[in-house]
């Protein structure tokens, strides 16, 4: 008996996203409004989680919203799947909002708070979110402290991996390393290889 | 996975994926992958794909409810976004709709064209279409707000304003890219050499101007630059032509 983990049901999720993806080009707002319900809480999530300041994570989730409004037709299927199209899009400005306030300092601070999950009665009331949340926490957990403390850094804090290398005291190509490593222990163990 | 010849470039395909690179090594990275031989090219981006898809998975563990007006304000804002999606055909009708547009080269510190008649659309197309397509929105003065949608990629922008007063008889809009580095000098453009790269997000101050010749024009009003941070201080400016339709 095969049993589906949350992720592999990913395809689903891209068929529909996809869909809407091509009705928000042809400026349909409605499907808009739908592409924002099935992924906000994914995307206000990951900015929250790098920003660590509602504020300027409601800023800069209306602010990606606003460029898939208006980029939708630039998403090609053949090169990934919307989901990975919308959330590298939401990291990226993520990332350039926290290294152009150069808020560093400050968030440093804030580091050991923000490592805890946010309370789950805040995520989205979806039975399948709620799930793959499980797994992917699971999957997270089983890299190794060193593995994990390199997607903490790189993806969440938004440092380089040359500031990485200088945090952690290890050279470059240990910690380029340890970041492929990292997701390679991911993908397996969420069943995406 | 085989590795292909070029394994320092391969090897920073998941820092480059986290966006775990500065500015400098990014532009590095995109010129050595797009010189580099299919095989290693192919395997640059494949392993980048893969990144972004787990990251994307990985995504679910993060979630969390953004606030209920988030939602009504998105709404608001894309029923009356003006730019929306920019087709060939009706690209020009709907900058032209709009009070004023321009397209900027940033990398030759800001090129005005103000309201031409037959600006390129595949710039703005590009533009639009880029992977690194972004976005800065401002507040006018005088009322209605500035975006500018611009690619560090296609090394172009293009700016819209919306619910911007029409221009007042005898007066032109101009926009100003500041700099530090840069006395403000209004007049006409001219080419430089250097290619500098523009600051990763630059506020854009847009002034209002009494026209009287390209070369002489008085300022009416402008925009505070005190907001400005300093390292966004750049100025180059064209005195644009006067609207004819």
């Amino acid at each position: 008996m095969t049993i589906l983990t949350p992720v592999a049901r990913l395809p689903h999720v891209t068929t529909e996203l996809d869909a809407l993806l091509r009705q928000v080009a042809r400026r349909d707002v409605d499907a808009f409004a739908t592409f924002y319900d099935r992924t906000r809480a994914r995307v206000f999530g990951l900015v929250t989680r790098v920003l660590r300041d509602p504020g300027y994570s409601e800023e800069t989730t209306q602010d990606i919203y606003l460029q898939v409004w208006r980029t939708a037709d630039s998403y090609d299927p053949s090169a990934g799947s919307p989901l990975a199209w919308l959330m590298t899009l939401a990291h990226r400005r993520a990332v350039d909002r926290v290294r152009s306030e150069q808020a560093a300092s400050q968030r440093e601070s804030r580091y050991g708070a923000a490592n805890v999950d946010p309370p789950s009665d805040q995520v989205a009331d979806s039975v399948i979110l709620r799930d793959e949340r499980r797994q992917v926490a699971d999957c997270l957990g089983s890299l190794t402290d060193a593995q994990r403390e390199c997607i903490q850094l790189a993806y969440y804090d938004g440092l380089t991996y040359v500031q990485v290398s200088e945090r952690l005291s290890a050279n470059l190509a240990t910690i380029k390393s340890r970041m492929r490593d990292a997701i390679r222990g991911l993908r397996r163990c969420l069943g995406m290889t | 996975m085989t590795e292909p010849n070029d394994p320092d470039l391969i090897a920073l395909a998941t820092p480059y994926a986290l966006h775990a690179v500065s500015e400098t090594e990014l532009a590095d990275i995109e010129r050595r992958v797009s010189a580099a031989p299919p095989d290693v090219a192919q395997a640059f981006d494949d392993e980048v794909r893969a990144v972004r898809e787990t990251m994307a998975a990985v995504s679910a563990a993060t979630a969390v409810e953004p606030p209920h007006q988030l939602r009504d304000r998105l709404l608001t804002e894309v029923s009356s976004d003006p730019v929306r999606v920019l087709r060939p055909k009706r690209w020009q009708t709907i900058v032209l709709a709009a009070a004023a547009a321009l397209v900027i080269g940033l990398g030759a510190l800001g090129v005005g064209m103000a309201l031409r008649p037959t600006p390129s659309p595949s710039t703005a197309e590009q533009v639009f279409a880029a992977p690194d397509v972004r976005t800065v929105s401002g507040a006018i003065p005088s009322g209605g707000t500035a975006t500018v949608v611009f690619s560090r990629e296609k090394n172009a922008g293009v700016l819209v304003m919306n619910n911007v007063a029409p221009p007042q008889p005898g007066t032109v809009y101009q926009m100003w890219l500041v700099d530090a580095k840069v006395r403000t000098r209004p007049g006409p453009w001219t080419p430089r050499t250097s290619r500098r790269r523009p600051p990763r997000s630059c506020p854009i101050s847009v002034t209002r101007r009494r026209w009287r010749s390209p070369s002489n024009p008085r300022v009416v009003q402008r925009s505070p630059p005190a907001h400005l941070s300093p390292s966004c201080r750049w100025s180059r400016t064209e005195s644009p032509q006067p609207t004819r339709r």
